[in-house]
């Protein structure tokens, strides 16, 4: 069955980048967000079981969203993709619950390799 | 007009500045030992007409002193190096703030050395996303800017194409905001637009 994965970044770019890191073969159900807020709609939609999470978002940015689904309980595996690569950042992402970062610019390989690192292929 | 960008270049673009600021804040953080909050890049395209007008909003109130990092950039091999400059702007006030911050005196050393980590890491970051080899200069001291009219009319070249990065990194409980103006020739600006296209 089809995880359903929501990609969540303001920028198209960034979005496509993603999407064409993601391994092939790879069961998905896609679907994009362009801010925390809308992030938060998907998951209590169901749409983001799995997520890749940018920190730098207008309304809403990714430590927002972070912070939502800790204070609330949701449901969601969050790893974030983000040009912040300050320690701290890194750190302060961890600490809210999400799984990993991967540093901008995203690539296969990174990708497959933190998929792999959990188990989640 | 060279200076057009369609809207998926500038998408384009937005992301590789957003990219080139995060590696830029990391290198402030570790300067300053401290955690720094990224916002997203505003940018502006500017032409020889509009530039002086354009860039006026980074320096109005309050005043704002200001350095430029020289670079070069090179259009692959055999091609020609190009010379451009990035003019690091910073808020009187933000720069005091940091020199207690920090407990400098020497604030002229301070903006050099801001100057060089922000202008220099935007650079190379966009320059390794782009595959477009820029190399640092000399940083140079353009002290506290009066007129923008001034500023530009001192630079060695006149500038046909420029592209203003409104970047703002704050410090928690200090605001330090910082403003970067990229300065190409009109040809670097070509090439970097056809690298941009690549990347669609």
């Amino acid at each position: 069955m089809a995880i359903p994965l929501l990609i969540c970044d303001d920028s198209n770019m960034a979005r496509k980048q993603v999407e064409k890191s993601l391994p092939a073969g790879w069961d998905v159900s896609i679907s994009y967000a362009t801010n925390g807020v809308e992030a938060v709609e998907a998951i209590r939609a169901g749409k983001a079981e799995m997520m890749f999470l940018d920190l730098t978002m207008p309304v809403l940015d990714g430590y927002g969203v972070l912070q939502t689904i800790k204070d609330e309980g949701l449901d969601s595996m969050v790893i974030v993709i983000s040009a912040d690569i300050q320690p701290e950042a890194q750190e302060r992402v961890q600490k809210l619950g999400a799984m990993d970062f991967i540093r901008k610019p995203v690539s296969p390989e990174k990708l497959l390799e933190t998929l792999q690192k959990f188990g989640l292929l | 007009m060279t200076t057009m960008l369609s809207e998926d270049q500038r998408d384009a673009l937005q992301e590789l500045c957003n990219v080139a600021m995060g590696q830029a804040g990391d290198s402030l953080a570790r300067l300053l030992n401290h955690f720094v909050e990224l916002s997203i890049p505003h940018i502006e395209l500017h032409d020889a007409q509009s530039l002086s007008a354009g860039i006026a909003p980074l320096f109005i109130d309050p005043p704002v002193v200001a350095g430029v990092q020289n670079f070069s950039l090179s259009q692959g091999v055999g091609g020609v190096a190009l010379d451009g400059q990035a003019i690091v702007t910073v808020p009187t006030p933000a720069l005091d703030a940091l020199q207690s911050l920090l407990g400098v005196t020497d604030q002229r050393a301070l903006l050099l050395k801001l100057t060089s980590v922000i202008a220099g890491d935007f650079l190379w970051g966009l320059g390794q996303q782009l595959e477009i080899p820029i190399a640092p200069d000399t940083a140079n001291w353009l002290g506290v800017i009066a007129d923008t009219q001034t500023m530009l009319a001192n630079l060695p070249t006149v500038y046909q194409s420029t592209l203003c990065v409104d970047l703002n990194y704050r410090l928690e409980q200090h605001n330090f905001q910082c403003g970067l103006i990229l300065l190409l020739p009109d040809e670097a600006f070509v090439f970097l637009q056809s690298r941009l296209q690549e990347l669609l």
